[in-house]
């Protein structure tokens, strides 16, 4: 079964920390057993594996969960489509969320994002798939609306 | 016709005196035992008389009266020379005069044709080099035109060629980094839109 990728993690890098923190909280769940605390503090989650977690259905608590996770979320990132894209300036977590929901959406479910910093942008994005590289920048526009810009300069 | 004249008087007057003095002249007396002849007597005899008719005083009254007649026409010739001198005198001063205006305005007229031709040589000359002047001027402002339309035109190719870096630039200069992603998204997912079906055959393709 393959897992459903919420929102909230929209990159290479959210995975690979998601499974960092799976990791830990494994380790976690290992020491409260043996300290047979676990009952009485939970183990606060971040929101994208708090998001996964309830997207799939997973109890982390279960024996092997944890370890089942990573093992799938190592597939995962074998399987993803990871396209690149750059901005002026950094994209914040909104942002990022609506563009890797129109991509699920739109193309395929398990898409990834990586998010550059481009200065010379200016406006608009850069979008890089490992075929082609699209410049929806404002130069480009500019650039695709040379002739029409000349026109008008020149009052035709 | 003067000058003859004086020279004609001068000429009569020496002729003249030459006859008084070779009568007037004293001649050498004969001496008389080398006159044994008749004839020879009557010679002496003649010379004699004639000695007594021409005496001193006569010849000296001749002298005199020859003295007086030399002078008289020596004066009179003189007067005549001065005359003919002052005549002459105007005459060649009329004739210089005449003789150095004709020359002086011979020479004023070539003079002036000279400085007439020297003009018309100047004024060609300058009216040859205006107009290569014009020529070159007109060359010269043809030459700044083409130029400066051909910079005017280079500048706007130049413009028109780089002009979405320009705007670019004059766009990022102005709005730096007011414009937050969060406006951008509309513009960044009609974008993705159209480009949709390209991205998916990326997909599609190994993407």
């Amino acid at each position: 079964m393959e897992l459903k990728m919420p929102m909230t993690i929209a990159t290479k890098q959210d995975i690979l920390r998601i499974q960092r923190e799976v990791r830990d909280y494994d380790v976690l769940v290992v020491q409260n057993n043996v300290r047979k605390t676990a009952t009485q503090s939970p183990i606060p989650l971040s929101a994208g594996l708090k998001d996964l977690v309830q997207l799939n259905q997973i109890n982390l608590n279960e024996k092997n969960v944890s370890k089942k996770l990573i093992k799938q979320l190592e597939k995962t990132l074998k399987q993803v489509i990871l396209f690149h894209m750059s901005f002026a300036t950094e994209p914040s977590d909104d942002v990022n969320q609506k563009l890797i929901a129109w991509f699920r959406k739109e193309v395929d479910p398990k898409i990834l994002l990586n998010i550059g910093i481009q200065p010379t942008i200016s406006v608009g994005a850069v979008l890089r798939t490992n075929r082609t590289q699209y410049d929806f920048s404002l130069r480009k526009h500019l650039q695709n609306s040379q002739k029409d810009l000349v026109k008008a300069l020149r009052g035709e | 016709m003067n000058s003859y004249l004086v020279a004609f008087g001068i000429g009569i007057s020496a002729a003249i005196l030459s006859i008084l003095l070779y009568l007037l002249w004293p001649r050498p007396k004969k001496n008389k035992a080398t006159s044994a002849s008749p004839d020879i007597d009557l010679a002496a005899i003649a010379e004699k008389k004639s000695m007594e008719v021409f005496n001193d005083s006569f010849r000296e009254e001749l002298r005199n009266r020859g003295r007086l007649h030399f002078e008289k026409v020596i004066s009179e010739n003189a007067l005549f020379l001065q005359q003919d001198l002052r005549l002459t005198t105007s005459e060649l001063n009329t004739f210089m005069k005449d003789e150095i205006q004709k020359v002086l305005k011979d020479e004023f007229s070539k003079y002036e044709a000279s400085i007439t031709s020297a003009r018309d040589i100047a004024l060609e000359s300058i009216k040859k080099t205006q107009e290569v002047i014009d020529q070159q001027r007109t060359q010269l402002e043809q030459q700044m035109n083409d130029q400066a339309a051909e910079e005017k035109q280079r500048l706007i190719d130049r413009f028109e060629k780089n002009m979405a870096d320009i705007l670019n630039h004059y766009i990022l200069d102005a709005i730096g980094g007011e414009i937050d992603l969060t406006d951008q998204l509309e513009y960044i997912f009609q974008s993705l839109e159209e480009n949709k079906k390209a991205i998916l055959e990326d997909v599609k393709n190994g993407a």
